[in-house]
């Protein structure tokens, strides 16, 4: 069953044309990872799906209505945006004002944290409490800019596990924005693959032998085909 | 707090005061006769003037009017700082005038002021007030500008609303800037009411400053040199604390 829809969606940021005349459809629980090179406007998407961005061109439905943010989708962020002057529990409470968020952080293993600044955590425990944000709007969509690119790889793989075990817990449909071809693989029910300038939908696929060395060479030829592409070809 | 930092402090606090004392001792050994009276002969002079009662009155007089001036100041700069930056429209009409107001050296507006408020009370708090409230308005001002873009997305994502957004998110960003406001305002509504004691009905610590300058009493007048000084640190450190207070989150693993 289809729970966001996305039609003929285009956005421009001045001259630069970022998104043209994308569609794209997805399914109520499915794990969907956007894959591409930086530039391509992954992002860009993504705040539209979350209703932060409105779109010059196009739509985007969720359950047949425009997103409310904090509503129909919650998000997490790159670079966490946890607010600095409140505890990780504060931080939990601001996405879900008078409720006991405990459980929440619970589940992202930061109980001990609850009334840790943000600044006395690390990069990884920033990232779990920022999700754990994310969780508490209870919201059936979740969105993920890539959430764990700042992370070092040991980190990051035991955050993909960890997500992957909370949203087996809870119906979830999760976009998911990485430019990493491993961590796509690791998480991905389907894989939609974006190339850049405008960004447009180049293919999509499913997980599956033989699927990251064909991911990789696809990456690597957008990167080629585009000099002002960018391609960091981390292992993620 | 950590006692590092209590350590540290106490610290500072050491070297500064034996700094004090070799200045001190320095200008004891050096002072020319006759000039300069002797660190000995302003503390004769201190405990004279305190004792007559004559040096606290003085502060009375002076730190009501810097009282005052400076919660006036807090009054009408916070709330003005605040719509600036949050009504962008407002701001932008209003931020030229402010600029221009602040490049003007208060002193200007003295004989204005004795015009239309007298030599009193109310014209002494007014100088204090027009010095203090411009560094709090633009330190204000400039704190809600500041606001992190980023986390105002954050919050949008959540559902918060404007007033949620601006409680959480906008006004707490602003604080350390708003402290580092009223400690500049606070310095400089110490100087003005110096000003006003000097250019208005000659009352207070500057009052005295004048008296005794112009007597040549230079024991007295370092009494009253010193005591600004003491006033002025004790402002100065406790509106520090504050700014460390509303900052505390930063501290860094």
């Amino acid at each position: 069953m289809t729970h966001i829809r996305i039609e003929g969606l285009g956005h421009a940021f001045g001259a630069v044309t970022a998104l043209d005349g994308l569609d794209l459809t997805v399914r109520r629980g499915e794990f969907l990872v956007l894959l591409g090179p930086s530039g391509c406007g992954k992002t860009t998407l993504l705040r539209m799906i979350a209703g932060l961005l409105e779109p010059k061109a196009g739509r985007v439905l969720v359950d047949g209505h425009r997103p409310e943010p904090g509503h129909d989708t919650a998000m997490v962020f790159q670079n966490y945006r946890l607010i600095p002057w409140k505890t990780a529990r504060q931080n939990v409470e601001f996405a879900r004002p008078g409720t006991d968020v405990s459980g929440y952080l619970e589940m992202v293993g930061l109980s001990r944290f609850a009334d840790a600044f943000p600044g006395a955590l690390s990069g990884g425990m920033r990232q779990r409490v920022a999700l754990a944000r994310a969780l508490a709007a209870e919201a059936p969509i979740l969105l993920m800019d890539e959430p764990f690119a700042s992370l070092d790889a040991q980190t990051r793989e035991l955050m993909q596990g960890e997500l992957r075990r909370l949203i087996a817990t809870r119906p979830s449909t999760v976009v998911f924005v990485t430019h990493g071809v491993d961590e796509a693989l690791a998480l991905a029910d389907r894989i939609v693959l974006m190339s850049p300038r405008p960004g447009r939908i180049a293919e999509e696929v499913r997980p599956g032998p033989g699927m990251r060395e064909y991911l990789w060479q696809r990456l690597r030829e957008m990167v080629l085909n585009d000099p002002g592409s960018d391609f960091y070809g981390r292992e993620g | 707090m950590p006692r590092r930092t209590c350590g540290n402090r106490a610290m500072i606090w050491a070297l500064r005061l034996g700094l004090m004392a070799g200045v001190v001792l320095l200008w004891e050994w050096w002072a020319p006769g006759g000039l300069l009276p002797t660190p000995g002969q302003v503390w004769h002079a201190g405990i004279g003037l305190a004792a007559e009662g004559r040096l606290w009155r003085a502060v009375g007089d002076s730190l009501s009017i810097y009282v005052a001036g400076m919660a006036s100041a807090a009054l009408v700069g916070i709330p003005l700082g605040l719509a600036m930056g949050s009504f962008r429209l407002f701001g932008r009409v209003v931020d030229v005038f402010v600029f221009a107001l602040a490049a003007t050296p208060r002193v200007a507006f003295i004989p204005l002021i004795i015009v239309l408020l007298g030599l009193g009370f109310q014209a002494k708090t007014f100088i204090v007030f027009l010095g203090a409230v411009m560094p709090v308005v633009l330190n204000t001002y400039a704190g809600v500008l500041a606001a992190d873009r980023d986390l105002i997305e954050m919050a949008r994502s959540t559902g918060a609303g404007r007033g949620r957004i601006w409680r959480h998110v906008v006004l707490p960003g602003a604080l350390p800037f708003l402290a580092t406001g009223l400690r500049l305002g606070a310095t400089i509504g110490l100087i003005n009411t110096v000003v006003a004691e000097l250019y208005t009905a000659v009352r207070g610590l500057g009052g005295l400053l004048a008296i005794y300058g112009n007597t040549f009493r230079m024991a007295e007048y370092f009494v009253i040199v010193a005591m600004l000084a003491t006033i002025g640190v004790i402002v100065t450190e406790a509106m520090r604390a504050v700014e460390a207070h509303l900052s505390r989150w930063r501290e860094e693993r």
